[in-house]
């Protein structure tokens, strides 16, 4: 049975380069599509950071993490970047385990990473 | 059925149409004789003669024929021969029947293929599994200094998880890994880790030279998607020392005799097959043991297992296991009474993912320990047994 999984862009403020995706509910190989079929766009248009927004992330397995990377590196060969904030505590132990944060930037807040791109 | 398609419909279909046009003829014969026919009645007659002869040849020609040729393409594939497509254009009640037949014979050929097929897989896949059994050690080595007890159990035919010893000369090399997922794509990847960390475990000395070797190759060659969590630990023969080099895999949990508590430390680096060099990230960390400590090593499996009520068994409750059994006498003991303790928390639920426990302790080193004097040596230094509650007293 597939697990549920919303994932939301969110509308691009003006005079910005980033577009926010809203992750809600859990991730794993079931619906790793839906993921797939929300961030297509971002290849495609001149954004150039993709901000996943895991607050309401409540659950990823090991297919979830691997799709999360292998994400990470296709939007970084079309010379974009990747960042994630707002993971919540069991999530974030999975990533520190398995070495996420070596290589997707995970911040606390979307001001933070807001403040990492403007640097 | 067999005798049903054995009748020919055609001579039931005779024999009607031989019956009609006989009594047909009787009924002429007996007007003919009776009254003086008028050439009208005779006309009459002769027409409905034609008439019947006319319909009983396009009945034989348009259903009788067809039904019979359908008939003996359906006898073909119930005593299973081979049998022949019907080709018709007609839209009628026989053309359906004709479409029906070649829908549920490409249905038939359809399902055989896949079970053919499913047969192949399911060879291979006992085939893969029975590859991977072999690979995965069935028994611990003997190590000086060291007591191993390990066991792995897949979710499918062919697991993700794995562990295995490696002894080079003064080293052994102890792994637990665990692939992405689980299945065959899972276990190639174990497979060829493990390949690789007994090649570069002939070459290098340190884990870490391992570690970092093992995922530059690996990383080429496998799914962005897939990666392998891994915990290598060296155990020095000689020093009696434990090392071991972490990448993204689960905690390793210590018992300390001592104090009779359970420590956890970070594994930390990152999973092999993420990133092309993981040389900065990974390093190697010595764990000081005493005699008696323990070292448990264990996969995802086991955490994220759920008992009925979608309870997960989790960190904390594992941790307390090992802590309520490690004062146990032997590593099988310890082994054997967590993976009780776990089965009775997730009782009938299916295991979803593969599950790997290895207990490890440190123990004395007989090797290295004073060697007995000689038994007559022995017997000169004891004193005398007659004199010895004298001496007490």
């Amino acid at each position: 049975m597939a697990t549920l999984i919303k994932v939301t862009p969110q509308p691009i403020e003006p005079n910005t380069n980033y577009q926010v995706y809203t992750f809600e509910g859990e991730l794993d190989k079931s619906n790793l599509n839906v993921v797939s079929e929300a961030v297509k766009d971002f290849f495609v248009n001149n954004i150039e950071n993709a901000i996943f927004d895991l607050t309401n992330l409540k659950f990823i397995n090991s297919e979830g993490i691997g799709y999360l990377v292998s994400l990470h590196y296709k939007i970084s060969k079309a010379n974009k970047k990747v960042y994630i904030f707002g993971v919540q505590a069991n999530v974030q132990d999975i990533f520190n385990l398995i070495g996420i944060p070596t290589i997707i930037p995970c911040f606390s807040t979307l001001d933070e990473v807001i403040a990492e791109i403007s640097k | 059925m067999k005798k049903f398609f054995q009748k020919k419909i055609v001579s039931k279909s005779l024999i009607i149409g031989v019956v009609l046009i006989g009594i047909i003829g009787v009924i002429v014969a007996i007007f003919a004789t009776t009254n003086q026919q008028t050439v009208d009645i005779k006309i009459f007659f002769s027409t409905l003669v034609f008439l019947a002869l006319t319909f009983i040849i396009l009945q034989e020609y348009l259903i009788i024929f067809p039904l019979n040729k359908i008939t003996r393409e359906v006898k073909k594939l119930l005593v299973g021969k081979k049998y022949n497509k019907i080709f018709t254009k007609r839209l009628d009640e026989v053309g359906i029947l004709a479409h029906f037949f070649n829908e549920i014979t490409k249905a038939i050929e359809k399902l055989s293929t896949e079970l053919k097929e499913g047969r192949r897989m399911s060879s291979e896949l006992e085939i893969a599994s029975k590859i991977q059994r072999g690979i995965i050690p069935q028994k611990p080595p003997k190590i000086p200094g060291l007591e191993v007890y390990a066991k792995t159990r897949p979710a499918a035919e062919v697991g993700g998880d794995s562990f295995d010893f490696i002894q080079e000369k003064d080293n052994s090399f102890i792994y637990a890994g665990d692939v992405t997922g689980h299945g065959v794509p899972s276990g190639l990847v174990m497979t060829m880790v493990n390949t690789l960390f007994h090649t570069f475990a002939k070459f290098y000395t340190k884990a870490f030279d391992i570690m970092v070797r093992t995922n530059e190759i690996l990383y080429p060659r496998i799914a962005k998607t897939m990666f392998m969590t891994t915990l290598l630990f060296k155990f020095d023969h000689l020093k009696q020392k434990m090392s071991y080099v972490g990448a993204g895999h689960e905690h390793i949990i210590v018992y300390r005799q001592k104090t009779g508590t359970c420590e956890k430390i970070m594994s930390g680096g990152v999973a092999l097959g993420m990133v092309p060099d993981i040389s900065k990230i990974v390093k190697e960390t010595d764990i000081p043991l005493d005699n008696g400590d323990t070292i448990i090593i264990y996969s995802d499996g086991i955490i994220e297992a759920k008992n009925i009520n979608g309870e997960l068994y989790g960190l904390e409750r594992f941790v307390e296991t090992c802590e309520k059994f490690c004062y146990m006498k032997t590593v099988e003991d310890v082994f054997k009474s967590i993976t009780q303790e776990f089965s009775e928390f997730v009782e009938d639920q299916p295991q979803l993912d593969d599950i790997t426990l290895i207990v490890m302790r440190k123990v004395p080193n007989i090797e290295n320990e004073p060697k007995k004097e000689a038994p007559k040596a022995a017997k000169e230094a004891e004193p005398p047994k007659t004199e010895a509650p004298k001496a007490a007293n």
